[in-house]
């Protein structure tokens, strides 16, 4: 019989609208507005799942976040992975199933594992499963662990974005306390955030329902004020997850009309907490028997969702909370028949009620009837001296109320125990925010509209503003004060029954006592020894009873066990809100006006530092990578080439004190460089290292231009901005970043003069007049051109730097009439070959942080004449080490056939673990038909003709030291 | 100590557990030992345990300002590898590796150690020329590194998906580090811990070192804690992340600075991914644990920080980052989220070393300690007992800095 | 995620800001008549405080300032920013 719990009226519930789902692959009937889990309690399902580690059955316990008993998958097209069933609504054709079980939650067949459940205590698995070896076990374990299947589907069915945004006031929370505080707030005239948050949408502490009428009139009265506001943003269904440094929050708002979250990032002046309080359980033997709910939960479901899950109900309490969940029940033609209650004293509470209500005051409940569902029960004194025996289908069950600290805490937030309100509640704060309501310990709905008026206008004054004073609703249900008496643990318990402490993790007091008896005695180490609170709902109904716990069994008090810390998330939020996959926007790559051009003629394209993707080499038809880049490289020592030099790094540096400053940033002189002519130059960290190596131009008295390696232009950039600001901040220099204004087209070849004589150029290409390391201004086929003369292949080339908007244009020109050339574009591989063939050093290979430029023969850049620059000390310095020396050395096989590994280790010999060395870099040199390598080799430099020994993973190969230089030594191929 | 084993488990079942003895014992402060060691951390017990082991100095106290293994050894990621680049560094992450798996045994405590290979997903070239080298420097101390096909990786991945063809950066090779490995953080500090006490130390929870002590003539004479002075010929500093908090109450001058790494767990899901997959290029890396929860991490945050907590920046880049090689993961839920301090040397390398005050050692600089440990302990108690460097550690002393001899095991520069 | 208030630019994401390394002394007039430990110091030793420490950030993706900010590393409370002023 289909909705056999719900009311014949009243909630929240549309009951003209049916749903039909299925759970565990039976079809069930809800109504629009239902929860997965009001749905099943209406059609008296009571066992919705198995526990972790135990398997026992399990049934609902909340109607929030908090759920600790039911947690659900959500199959077929837009699967989830583990949610509470109390949080997810029913869609027609939805198709739900149990986590922890098999075949069903009923009939699990681990269910069987119960009987080990003697040899399960907590941290067995640390006192075993290691004879002989962890992982003979670990498989086994592995299966049984886990929750849902990740959804392996694609289908964006929900899709994700963010935002930032900032205001003065931020109020996290939809009750009370957060609406009062945000009319007030609002009427500061500042910007207001209000977070109307899932967090205490699972009803909060209950309130007589005189009252309530009164209370949610004057709120929604409040509500419709808040609509003449402009400065006032709500959002919706949100919730507020996280809380960082500097009064950052993080929401994720379900924006069911665009079935999109939307993460949202705010930064507050001020945060005013308001997200509620959460009922705790009580521990008593069998407390997690399907049928056993928290009191809040039966509330929310008779009001919200009309369904009452029984027919015969005990209430269970250790405060007076529960009187009014009492009255909604009865309201509802209920019938309660017993309360029980812990207090020995419970003053006026229970006054009034029905005689056919039993009132058991100084109980506790000591055994659970049933076992699939709850049956019955057994209430002793705490005196010990009597005790009776219930039956019942349903058992509310009140430990008391705790403020939600999730937020508060991860604010930074202090805390400390109320004993009378039996519960933690914030106290210090560390950043700029205040607890309201609830969620400040303020659970009588009286006190709390009084402190949180008092508490936001105090707040409001103290920042100088202004607002209206509020006027107060008068409740006059609500006058009696919340009490209520710690109770922890059941005075006694018996041997085959479970008190849980933790339901979701299967933690029990026995698990709890067990961690203290082994020393495990600090509430974080009862945490990880027995894993109480590290659910996905990280103990929001637990947590409190196990300080509660601890305090009492080590004799200490509340303050000093403290609370588990609460981290973030607040509740699990998909990895899909804070982060995306970009594909190709990760890291946007720059390109240059030809990269268009280049993908057309065959380059293969990739990453090449600086987010530049460049051509490594273009292939012909037909071609492999190693003939394409042997043809390129003949191209430019016997003919003519061109590369695309754009993402090189330049910068323009100018004013008084260039020299200046430029002679401290690099090791060599550069005030004397002639204008007009570049040097090339070496850049050193204070601590020595090599940061770059490059070219600096002198253009004109006073103005340089500098160019640096493509990867490490940014590195440059901000060690020249650095040394400028900080170090040389007298100095009248400006640094400005060219990279991207000056691109240029590099040709190169014996034929490249030839060539380009071809053109209208008005600058003399003679080598008397244009030498080597040159630069000119000059206007090339009516573009502004400026040609520098240098060489990263070891041949004669000309780099024609023109604005960005040209290169295209020029490319095509140089192109179209250097076909008759054999004009062949080259790659960065190519220019790799012919820089190792040269010994030219690439920062990537060569320089490994143990070398100084005197390794790497560049002694020479270093001047003497200097007294000082960046590095030499520290270069000084490290040369008086005992260390070895790795200096640049060539190196060539024994056997020609063979290609030294790059990063292969120079070995002493063979067994002995001494590296002396590595290969930095090794190519096929087309122009000596051979490989050849550069290594870098302790005191490698008076080592040339030695024979040693490279270590690959096969064995040794020898080779023979020779200088680092294998084509035109003398360099006059390059000066020609 | 009582032995743990799958006997006195059910021998104890009899007795409902009620039987089974404390892991470590709690005895009063006293106020002299012959060393101390500051910080019950995975360093600092696993020093105290070596010490008493390995050389019979048992009247060792080490002092935890919080709650035992409260600190990194708590907080980290459990990936424990060897693939380091320089020789001074491997043949100590080797040997660690290698104590790490008869651990479980010697402790007799279950640490959960289990090899999972690790693969290096690479995209760049630069990367991939870093990580060949690794290759070759590793074979030669017996550490494996071996190179996988993008398709292999893809057959032991199946839930990657992404980095392909068409992607931003496509995944253009792999590495096997078969000797990787992870296992169950606490199981570590409290397996140490209870070792340590049964031959004899001490371990005092919630008793803070405010100040090292020095004796007129320089040398080392105790330390005040939040418990009153105590006394020791020896003071080992093995504190993690507040190093020169300690230090700068005897103005040493250490090049150490301390930031905050964060991690963070999703839900448990049905075992999926066996392996450690680490990707360096894109800044992240990931494991699932036996509980079936994936843990990731990602780079540290910018700036000296001893705040423990999540730098919304780093972790909105590092989800990024794994969704964009495991699009399916964006359903996936956050969990929980945490950081750590840790402290850094400017080259990034740890430092096991004595000081200029005589008696008093530092062992410090982990910000991939975890798997240090081991290896950390045997060394650091190496040096504290004999006041000789390990042949293993002997490059981490403080002595390198002194002619700025940096082990840098990435990039080419020391950090900004 | 920090906010840094540029004095020039107002109020701006960590994300447009490029953090530059702790505070240091300026580089020393005479740095080659240092004493090698000082001068090792200078290199390796940075001020390390769990409290207000000094750091140098430069708003790379912004006004191109170059900041000093006293920022609280227990709670990532920035108390100062002003223009590096090196002298
Ligand atoms: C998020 C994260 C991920 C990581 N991932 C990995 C990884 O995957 N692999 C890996 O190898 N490493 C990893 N690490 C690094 C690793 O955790 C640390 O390097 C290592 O734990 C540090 O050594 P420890 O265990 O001794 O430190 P800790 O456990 O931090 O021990 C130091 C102890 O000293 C105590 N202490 C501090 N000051 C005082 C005082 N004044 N008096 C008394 N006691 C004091 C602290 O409370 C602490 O308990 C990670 C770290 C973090 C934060
Ligand atoms: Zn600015």
């Amino acid at each position: 019989m289909p909705h056999k719990y719900r009311l014949p009226q009243g909630g929240k519930i549309d009951r003209q609208k049916p749903i039909k789902f299925t759970f565990n692959g039976v079809t069930i009937e809800g109504c629009q507005g239902d929860t997965i889990a009001s749905a099943l309690l209406a059609n008296g399902i009571r066992i919705t799942g198995r526990s972790f580690k135990y398997h026992r059955p399990r049934g609902i316990v909340t109607a929030g976040i908090e759920e600790p008993g039911t947690f659900v998958e959500v199959m077929g097209e837009g699967r989830s992975t583990t949610v509470p069933a109390t949080m997810v609504h029913v869609q027609p054709e939805m198709q739900v199933k149990s986590i922890n079980c098999w075949p069903n939650p009923k009939y699990d067949l681990a269910q069987l594992l119960q009987v080990f459940s003697p040899l399960l205590p907590s941290g067995f698995y640390y006192k075993t499963f290691f004879q002989p070896e962890w992982k003979v076990f670990e498989p086994f374990i592995r299966k049984m662990a886990g929750l849902a299947k990740i959804p392996q589907d694609d289908t964006p069915l929900q899709s994700y974005d963010s935002t930032d945004t900032h205001c003065e006031f931020l109020i996290v929370g939809g009750g009370i306390s957060g609406i009062i505080a945000t009319v007030m707030t609002a009427q500061t005239g500042k910007r207001v955030i209000w977070v109307d948050n899932l967090q205490n949408q699972h009803g909060g502490f209950p309130i007589a329902s005189a009252d309530k009428i009164i209370l949610e009139r004057w709120l929604q009265a409040l509500r419709d004020q808040l609509k003449g506001f402009a400065n006032v943003r709500i959002l919706k269904q949100a919730l507020a997850w996280g809380y960082r440094e500097q009064n950052l929050v993080l929401v994720n708002q379900n924006r069911e009309e665009v079935n999109d979250v939307l993460l949202w990032r705010i930064r507050a002046r001020q945060v005013l907490l308001a997200n509620g309080c959460t009922e705790r359980g009580l521990v008593f033997p069998d407390n997690d028997r399907p049928g056993i709910m928290l009191a809040s939960g039966v509330m929310k479901y008779c009001q919200h969702y009309a369904v009452t899950p029984g027919e015969r109900i005990i209430l269970y309490t250790n405060n007076n909370s529960i009187r009014i969940l009492a009255e909604t029940l009865m309201g509802q033609g209920k019938e309660i028949s017993a309360i029980i209650d812990t207090r020995e004293d419970t003053g006026q509470d229970y006054r009034g009620l029905p005689p056919t209500i039993k009132i058991l005051t100084g109980y506790e409940i000591t055994k659970v009837i049933g076992w699939n569902s709850v049956r019955g029960l057994i209430a002793s004194s705490l005196s010990g001296d009597d005790s009776i025996r219930l039956s019942c289908d349903l058992l509310a069950v009140s430990g008391g109320w705790n403020p939600n600290l999730q937020l508060w805490m991860q604010s930074g937030g202090a805390y400390a125990f109320s004993p009378e309100t039996a519960t933690f509640v914030p106290t210090t704060s560390l950043q700029e925010v205040i607890a309201l309501g609830m969620c400040a310990g303020y659970f009588n709905p009286k006190e709390n509209l009084c402190e949180t008026r008092k508490r936001v206008s105090e707040l409001i004054e103290n920042l100088g503003l202004k607002s209206e004073s509020l006027e107060l609703p008068q409740l006059n249900m609500s006058e009696k004060p919340y009490r209520i008496q710690s109770y922890w643990q059941p005075s006694s318990t018996n041997i085959g029954s479970k008190s849980f402490v933790d339901i979701l993790n299967d933690v029990t007091l026995e698990d709890i006592k067990l961690a203290l008896r082994e020393g495990y005695d600090d509430i974080e180490l009862v945490k990880r020894y027995t894993t109480l609170g590290m659910g996905l709902d990280q103990g929001k109904t637990g947590n409190v009873n196990a300080t509660g716990i601890v305090a009492t069994l080590s004799g200490k008090p509340m303050d000093d066990v403290g609370l588990i810390k609460y981290r973030s998330p607040v509740s699990p939020i998909p990895f899909g809100t804070v982060g995306k996959p970009e594909g190709k926007f990760i890291k946007p790559y720059r390109t240059t006006p030809i990269t268009n051009w280049n993908r057309k003629n065959g380059a293969v394209l990739y990453e090449a530092g600086a987010n530049w993707k460049r051509p490594g080499y273009y292939l012909l038809q037909n071609e492999t990578m190693a003939e394409a880049i042997n043809r390129e490289a003949r191209a430019v020592r016997n003919g003519l080439a061109i590369y695309d030099g754009s993402p090189l790094g330049t910068f323009e540096i100018k004013g008084r004190d260039a020299a200046k400053f430029l002679d401290m940033i690099y090791t060599n002189r550069i005030g004397d460089i002639p204008k007009g002519t570049g040097r090339y130059g070496l850049m050193l960290t204070e601590e020595g290292f090599i940061l770059d190596d490059g070219v600096c131009f002198c253009m004109a008295e006073n103005w340089y231009q500098v160019s640096v390696s493509t990867g490490n232009a940014d590195q440059v950039h901000l060690h020249l901005e650095k040394c400028l600001r900080y170090d040389f901040s007298h100095l009248e220099v400006s640094v400005t970043n060219l990279t991207l204004q000056w691109m240029n087209a590099t040709v190169c070849g014996p034929l490249a003069r030839d060539f380009l004589q071809e053109f209208s150029l008005d600058i003399d290409l003679s080598p008397e007049k244009f030498p080597f390391m040159g630069i000119r201004d000059g206007v090339f086929n009516g573009m502004p051109v400026r040609i520098a003369r240098v060489s990263f292949t070891g041949e004669l080339s000309f780099e024609i730097n023109v604005h960005t908007r040209y290169l295209k244009q020029l490319w095509e020109r140089l192109i179209s009439k250097g076909n008759k050339y054999g004009i062949t574009p080259i790659g960065s591989e190519t220019n790799h070959v012919l820089r190792v063939e040269k010994g030219f050093l690439s920062l990537g290979h060569e320089v490994d942080g143990v070398v100084d430029p005197i390794d790497l023969g560049l002694g020479w850049v270093m001047s003497k004449f200097k007294k000082d620059y960046i590095g030499k000390k520290a270069v000084a310095l490290n040369r008086t080490s005992h260390l070895p020396r790795k200096e640049l050395v060539g190196l060539v096989a024994q056997n020609n056939d063979i290609q030294f590994p790059e990063g292969a280790p120079i070995v002493v010999s063979k067994n002995q673990s001494i590296i002396e060395g590595h290969v930095t870099a090794s190519v096929w040199s087309e122009i000596n038909n051979r490989f050849v390598a550069l290594a870098l080799l302790n005191n490698g430099r008076s080592r040339i003709s030695e024979i040693v020994q490279v270590r690959n993973l096969t064995g040794i190969e020898k080779g023979e030291v020779v200088a680092p230089c294998f084509y035109d030594p003398d360099g006059k191929r390059l000066r020609s | 100590m009582q032995k743990y084993s799958l006997f006195s488990l059910i021998r104890n079942s009899f007795t409902r557990h009620r039987n089974w003895p404390r892991a470590w014992k709690s005895v009063d402060l006293k106020q002299s030992y012959d060393v101390i060691i500051i910080g019950a951390g995975g360093h600092g017990l696993a020093t105290a345990y070596y010490l008493a082991k390995n050389y019979g100095i048992t009247n060792t106290a080490v002092l935890e300002r919080g709650w035992l293994g409260g600190g990194n050894v708590a907080r980290n990621t459990v990936t424990i590898r060897s693939n380091y680049l320089r020789p001074e560094s491997i043949p100590f992450f080797v040997k660690s590796v290698e104590m790490y798996e008869g651990l479980s045994q010697e402790l007799n405590f279950n640490l959960m150690h289990s090899r999972r290979s690790m693969i290096d997903v690479i995209h760049t070239y630069p990367k991939l020329r870093e990580i060949t080298r690794k290759m070759y420097n590793m074979d030669i101390f017996g550490a494996t590194y071996k190179p996988i096909s993008v398709a292999e990786i893809r057959r032991r991945i199946p839930t990657l998906t992404g980095g392909g063809a068409n992607s931003r950066l496509p995944i253009i090779a792999g590495m096997v580090h078969p000797e990787a490995a992870v296992n169950r953080h606490d199981a570590v500090a409290w397996g140490y811990a209870r070792a340590a006490s049964a031959l004899g130390v001490e371990v005092h929870q919630h008793t803070k070192v405010n100040r090292l002590l020095k004796n007129p003539d320089g040398t080392i004479k105790g330390v005040s804690t939040t418990k009153g002075d105590v006394s020791a010929g020896k003071v080992a500093v093995a504190v993690s992340g507040h190093t020169t908090q300690v230090t700068d109450t005897v103005d040493l001058n250490l090049p150490l600075r301390s930031f905050n790494l964060s991690a963070f767990v999703s839900e448990p899901v049905k075992p999926m991914i066996d392996v450690i997959v680490n990707c360096a290029d894109l800044g992240f890396y990931l494991s699932q644990t036996a509980k079936g929860e994936l843990v990731i991490g990602g780079v540290p945050d910018p700036g000296q920080s001893f705040r423990r907590g999540s730098n919304q920046l780093i972790f909105e880049r590092t989800v990024g980052a794994m969704l964009e090689l495991f699009p399916s993961f964006k359903k996936l839920k956050l969990l929980r989220q945490w950081g750590g301090t840790l402290d850094t040397a400017p080259d990034s390398s740890p430092i096991i070393s004595e000081t200029e005050i005589p008696g008093l050692f530092i062992t410090a600089g982990w910000w991939g300690g975890y798997k240090a440990i081991p290896a950390g302990g045997l060394t650091f108690a190496n040096l504290i007992a004999t006041n000789t460097p390990h042949h293993l550690a002997k490059s981490f002393t403080l002595d390198r800095f002194k002619t700025l001899d940096y082990i840098l095991e990435s990039g080419t520069t020391a950090r900004v | 995620m920090i906010t840094i208030n540029c004095p020039f630019c107002g109020p701006r994401d960590e994300r447009e800001f490029e953090y530059c390394g702790p505070h240091r002394q300026k580089r020393p007039d005479k740095i080659n008549e240092m004493t090698t430990s000082a001068f090792i110091d200078y290199l390796t030793v940075p001020e390390n405080p769990e409290g207000e420490a000094k750091e140098v950030w430069w708003h790379r993706r912004g006004c191109g300032a170059w900041l000093l900010v006293v920022r609280n590393t227990r709670t990532h409370e920035i108390i100062k920013v002003s223009e590096l002023d090196a002298t």
